[in-house]
C-alpha cells in the first residue's frame, strides 16, 4: 500500500482568463518543441530565398507576401489541429472544462505562429531583396488585411479538419469554398449554352460571394482606404465570424472519443 | 445521491441503446463486456464527451457536460508527448486546472507518490517504458483529484507482473474516496477490485452482480503438487464427492473451492510439496461469455436499477 496523503479537492484559484492564455502559450511552446515548427518557419524562410530573392517589384513582393498568408495560416491550423486530435488531450480538454476555449485557443495560437511565420518572411524578404523594400506606410496600411485574411483562412480551415467536422460536413465546406473560385472553369462543362441565363446569375452570386475576398486580397497587395474597403473588411469580419461560431458549434457537440 | 447515473441512455447510430446506472459513491464499478459492445463508447459518454448525449449523465447530481473538472479519463489509446518529462507534463496539466503554482507542485508530488512514479519525474516520457507511460497518464488525470475516475481496460497490453502493480495502484486509489469506473472484457486481475460488477450486452446493462455475488462467482483451481500418498488421495477425495484429484493434480469446481484450507491441511500433514495453485477459469470472463444470453443471465443477476427501483415502490407503497 503507497502512503497516504491529503486527498481534499482543490478548486481553481488563478482566473479562467489567464488559464485560457497559458493554454495558449501552451501550444505554442510545445509546437515549438516538437520541431513541426521548423518546417512553417524554414518556409518562410525558403519563399524568401527562392522566390523574393533579388526581386525588384515592391507589388511583387506584397502579393507573395498576402499569398504566403493565406497558405501558411491554412497549413498551421491544419497541423495544429491534427495535435489537437491526439487522445491524450481529452485530458487536457477535461481540465479546461469548456470545449469553446479549447477549440479557440488552438485558433489563437494558429494565427500567432502564422503570423510569426509571416514576419520572418517580411524580416527576410526586406534582407534578400532591398531593391523591391516597399514602403513602410504601404505595409502598415495592408497589415489589417493580412490579419484579417490569416484569421480568415484560419477560422476556414478548421472547419474543413476532422477536429472539428464530420465527413458530409468537412464536404459540404469545401464544395462551398471550392465552386464558387472554381466555377468560372467548370461552369461551361456542366451547363449547356442554353442555360446561359442561369449561368449569368450563378456568376453574379459567386462574383459578390468572392467579392469581399478579392478586394482584400488586391487591398493587401495595393492597400487603399475606401468605403469599398471599408465594407469589405465588414463583411469579411462577418463571414469570420459566422466561421468561428460554425466551428464552436460543431466541435461542441461532437462525440470526440477520438480526439 | 449517486456518484454517477444515466437513465436510458441511447447514443445514436451505435450499440448503446438503453443502459441505465447507478453507482454510488466510493464504489468500483466494473463494466464489462465482450468486444465492440460499446464498453469504451459508454465510458467516454459518461466523461461528457458525448455532446448532448452526456447531458443524460449526471455525476454527483450535476450534467457530465458541467462537471468535467470532477471526471478523470483514462484509455490506453492516449500517447504522451515524447519529449516532455513528467514533472513539466504534470505541472502543465496542473497550469490548465487553473492552479496556482504551490497548489500545482504539492498535487504534483502527491500524484507522483500515489502512481509510484517518484523515481521518474525527471525523465523524459520517451524514455519511460509502456508500463511506465500508462501510469503517467493516471498521473496525469489524477492531477484534478477527480471525483469520478473513468478508465478504460487499464491492464490491456500489460505483463502479468505489471498489471498486478497496476491493480495495486488502482486499489490504492479507490481507498481515497474516489468512485472507480472500469471498462474491462474480464481481465481476472482487476476482479479484485470492483464493488459491483454491470455486464454491458445487446446496448444495455443486462445484469448487476454485487461484491458477494462477485466473491462467489462459480470457480475452478488446480493444485498441482509432488505425487500424492494413497492416504492422502483418499482423504482428499472424501472431504467433498465433486473434488477430482488423480497423481499430481488436484482439482476444485464450485462449492468445493470453499475446501482449499482443509485440502492444504491435509497436503501439509502428509507432507506433500505444492508446486503452484492456479485458477483453471475466470469468472469475469465466464460472465462475458454467458451475456451472449443476456435474458438468462438477467435472470441470475438482475440489474440493481431494476431491483432498487422494485425497493423504492414497495418502500413508497409501505409509507402509504
Amino acid at each position: 500500500m503507497l502512503p497516504h496523503t491529503d486527498d481534499t479537492f482543490v478548486q481553481p484559484r488563478v482566473a479562467p482568463f489567464v488559464v485560457f492564455w497559458r493554454f495558449v502559450w501552451m501550444i505554442l511552446v510545445e509546437h515549438i518543441q516538437s520541431q513541426r515548427v521548423v518546417i512553417e518557419w524554414g518556409s518562410a524562410v525558403g519563399v524568401a530565398l527562392v522566390l523574393l530573392r533579388d526581386s525588384t517589384s515592391a507589388t511583387a513582393v506584397m502579393g507573395t507576401w498576402a499569398l504566403y498568408a493565406i497558405f501558411i495560416s491554412l497549413y498551421t491550423t491544419s497541423v495544429l489541429a491534427d495535435t489537437a486530435e491526439q487522445p491524450f488531450h481529452i485530458q487536457r480538454l477535461l481540465a479546461i472544462q469548456s470545449r469553446r476555449a479549447f477549440l479557440w485557443a488552438y485558433l489563437c495560437a494558429a494565427v500567432v505562429m502564422a503570423a510569426s511565420c509571416q514576419l520572418i518572411l517580411m524580416l527576410v524578404s526586406v534582407l534578400v531583396a532591398p531593391a523591391a523594400r516597399p514602403e513602410l506606410l504601404t505595409v502598415l496600411a495592408s497589415l489589417p488585411n493580412i490579419i484579417l485574411i490569416m484569421v480568415t483562412a484560419t477560422a476556414c480551415m478548421i472547419l474543413l479538419t476532422p477536429l472539428v467536422s464530420s465527413v458530409w460536413q468537412r464536404i459540404s465546406v469545401l464544395l462551398l469554398i471550392a465552386i464558387p473560385i472554381a466555377w468560372g472553369s467548370i461552369a461551361p462543362r456542366l451547363m449547356p449554352a442554353e442555360a446561359l441565363p442561369i449561368r449569368a446569375i450563378l456568376n453574379t452570386v459567386f462574383g459578390v460571394m468572392l467579392w469581399p475576398s478579392l478586394h482584400l486580397y488586391a487591398t493587401a497587395i495595393t492597400p487603399s482606404l475606401s468605403s469599398t474597403t471599408l465594407s469589405a473588411y465588414a463583411v469579411h469580419m462577418g463571414i469570420c465570424t459566422l466561421f468561428i461560431l460554425l466551428a464552436t458549434r460543431w466541435f461542441t457537440r461532437k462525440h470526440i472519443t477520438n480526439i | 445521491m449517486y456518484a454517477l447515473s444515466t437513465v436510458q441512455l441511447a447514443i445514436p447510430h451505435t450499440p448503446i441503446r438503453n443502459v441505465s446506472m447507478h453507482i454510488p459513491a466510493n464504489t468500483c464499478y466494473g463494466i464489462i463486456g465482450a468486444s465492440n459492445s460499446g464498453k469504451s463508447l459508454l465510458l467516454s459518454t459518461l466523461a461528457g464527451l458525448h455532446g448532448r448525449v452526456s447531458a443524460q449523465v449526471h455525476i454527483n447530481g450535476q450534467s457530465s457536460i458541467q462537471a468535467t473538472r470532477h471526471v478523470g479519463y483514462v484509455t490506453p489509446r492516449m500517447q504522451l508527448p515524447a519529449y516532455m518529462t513528467v514533472q513539466h507534463l504534470l505541472q502543465e496539466q496542473g497550469t490548465l486546472l487553473g492552479f496556482d503554482y504551490d497548489t500545482t507542485i504539492s498535487h504534483y508530488q502527491r500524484v507522483l507518490r500515489w502512481c509510484a512514479l517518484e523515481q521518474f519525474a525527471t525523465v523524459t516520457i520517451r524514455q519511460l517504458s509502456h508500463f511506465d507511460q500508462r501510469r503517467v497518464i493516471l498521473a496525469n488525470a489524477m492531477m484534478a483529484r477527480p471525483h469520478v475516475l473513468l478508465i478504460d481496460e487499464p491492464t490491456a497490453g500489460l505483463t502479468a507482473y505489471e498489471q498486478l502493480v497496476m491493480v495495486d495502484i488502482l486499489e490504492n486509489l479507490r481507498n481515497r474516496n474516489m468512485t472507480m469506473v472500469i471498462a474491462t472484457r474480464g481481465n481476472a486481475p482487476l476482479e479484485s477490485l470492483f464493488d459491483l460488477i454491470g455486464i454491458l450486452a445487446d446496448g444495455q446493462i443486462v445484469s448487476e452482480l454485487d461484491a458477494q455475488q462477485i466473491r462467489t462467482l462459480p470457480r475452478t483451481l488446480m493444485i498441482y503438487t509432488s505425487e500424492l500418498p494413497s492416504a492422502a488421495h483418499e482423504h482428499i477425495v472424501g472431504i467433498d464427492a465433486t473434488i477430482v484429484a488423480t497423481q499430481r493434480t488436484i482439482v476444485l469446481t464450485g462449492m468445493a473451492v470453499q475446501s482449499l484450507s482443509q485440502i492444504l491441511q491435509v497436503l501439509l500433514h502428509y507432507n506433500v510439496h505444492i508446486f503452484r495453485i492456479e485458477p483453471r477459469n475466470n469468472p469475469l470472463h465466464d460472465l462475458v461469455r454467458q451475456a451472449t444470453t443476456p435474458q438468462v443471465l438477467a435472470q441470475l443477476y438482475p440489474p440493481r436499477s431494476i431491483t432498487s427501483q422494485i425497493d423504492e415502490h414497495t418502500t413508497s407503497l409501505t409509507g402509504a
